[in-house]
């Protein structure tokens, strides 16, 4: 079953159209996008890194966790939304697009990654993390920063196939 | 994406014309008749819609079924697409896509990018 | 009386074939644009950390020495790829950034950010007695120049 009709209207509903052609609030919500991914990321990143045990290794790691959630997930709330408006406005090209393919899938796979890590390690958070941070979270870390940083490149690289 | 130091020009058909951002689109239909270079239908990339409308570009500057001159820079792998240079109204007036930007040795325009 | 001067760097940025590689090539632009965006990410994480600290919004179990002297390594390695990749994304199309309103506005917030940065705001997130009203400031300013760099970056394909 083809999603391009259910494309087709949401790209040329009243308000997808209206925000295609403002000389503003285009800008804004894109430049809103572009900020509010790289300082949510960023703060993701801190995370990756004490869960490497690179930095902030003498804090526990629920601490740090509870402390980078609630900002890292305003940032991603502000991401995704801004991020849906970009998208119905040109709804069926970047649906064709190769980056814009991948870009999702590397969201859904880093979503993927966070639940897992949800489900298998953050119970028995405080245990392991005194004990010796086991090769799976770090593994998780890594994809982590793998994952953002691909997301981040074909977010970029999408503007690049016509 | 597009190859900034050559200019491609053919005249024909506006088939839409896409006023938005981040990228204003005018598909062109160029007759079998301009021969087999630029024969097809283009998609030419301009800017977006403040740099454009800075330009004198507005919503209705073009409607499909207008004839329209168009100057452009060609894709680099040869495909039907163009980034805007400008295009010429009846009348001969040049409509550009982004301000000039001065080039001291006379030579091709100097790029401009996505 | 810069004009001269500004239009023949421009004219060997350009020309230069060092850089050339990066505009011919398929996907050169994309990935200069991409390490740039990803040194913001960790200088833009980094200092929205501090300055959500300084402002009293966050991070309040995490003490202020701590996290000046964790984040700011990460913070510098996050400038230094953002000015590195900054430098070949203009290099090869001069003449764009150049004659760009924003980009030169966004050029003066950089050295403003990067004055304020490394001497009133290292000050302060490194001092060991805190006063309310000047980390406010302080963290006030500093929001606004990184986020002003920023802003004004998006700005140039949108602005002239």
């Amino acid at each position: 079953m083809s999603v391009l009709p259910l494309l087709n209207w949401l790209q040329n509903t009243g308000w997808a159209t209206a925000l295609k052609e403002s000389a503003l609030v285009f800008p804004f919500i894109e430049g809103s996008h572009i900020l509010a991914l790289s300082f949510s990321v960023g703060m993701v990143m801190m995370l990756d890194l004490r869960l490497l045990r690179v930095s902030f290794r003498s804090q526990p790691v629920a601490l740090m966790m509870e402390q980078l959630m609630p900002w890292t997930m305003s940032g991603f709330g502000i991401m995704l939304l801004t991020g849906f408006l970009l998208f119905a406005t040109q709804a069926v090209k970047a649906w064709g697009n190769t980056f814009f393919r991948i870009k999702m899938i590397l969201l859904i796979l880093s979503g993927i990654n966070a639940l897992y890590y949800q489900l298998r390690y953050f119970p028995k958070m405080a245990e392991w993390d005194r004990a010796g941070t086991p090769l799976g979270v770090r593994a998780i870390a890594v994809l982590s920063l793998i994952f953002w940083i691909g997301v981040i490149a074909c977010g970029r690289t999408m503007a690049y196939e016509l | 994406m597009f190859e900034m130091s050559k200019n491609v020009t053919f005249q024909g058909t506006v088939v839409e014309y896409n006023w938005e951002n981040p990228h204003t689109h005018i598909i062109v239909r160029v007759p079998e008749s301009a021969g087999k270079e630029t024969a097809g239908t283009w998609d030419i990339e301009g800017g977006a819609v403040n740099i454009m409308a800075k330009q004198g570009w507005t919503k209705t500057t073009f409607k499909p079924g207008d004839p329209i001159t168009v100057v452009g820079h060609p894709m680099k792998d040869g495909s039907k697409g163009a980034s805007l240079f400008y295009v010429i109204l009846p009348g001969g007036k040049r409509l550009y896509h982004d301000i000039a930007r001065p080039n001291a040795d006379g030579s091709a325009p100097p790029p401009s990018q996505p | 009386m810069f004009q001269p001067l500004v239009e023949h760097f421009v004219q060997w940025c350009y020309y230069s074939k060092d850089y050339a590689f990066i505009r011919d090539s398929k996907y050169g632009i994309p990935i200069v644009q991409s390490l740039h965006l990803t040194g913001i990410t960790l200088l833009l994480g980094t200092v929205v950390i501090l300055n959500l600290r300084l402002l009293g919004l966050g991070f309040r179990r995490l003490p202020l020495p701590l996290l000046s002297e964790q984040l700011w390594p990460w913070m510098k390695r996050g400038l230094l790829l953002t000015v590195c990749a900054g430098i070949l994304v203009f290099l090869p199309d001069p003449t764009r950034y150049a004659h760009s309103g924003p980009f030169r506005l966004k050029m003066v917030l950089l050295c403003l950010a990067l004055l304020f940065q490394f001497t009133v705001f290292r000050k302060t997130v490194r001092a060991d007695v805190e006063s309310r009203l000047r980390n406010t400031l302080v963290a006030s300013i500093s929001l606004v120049l990184w986020f002003g760099v920023g802003w004004s970056g998006r700005a140039i394909a949108f602005f002239q």
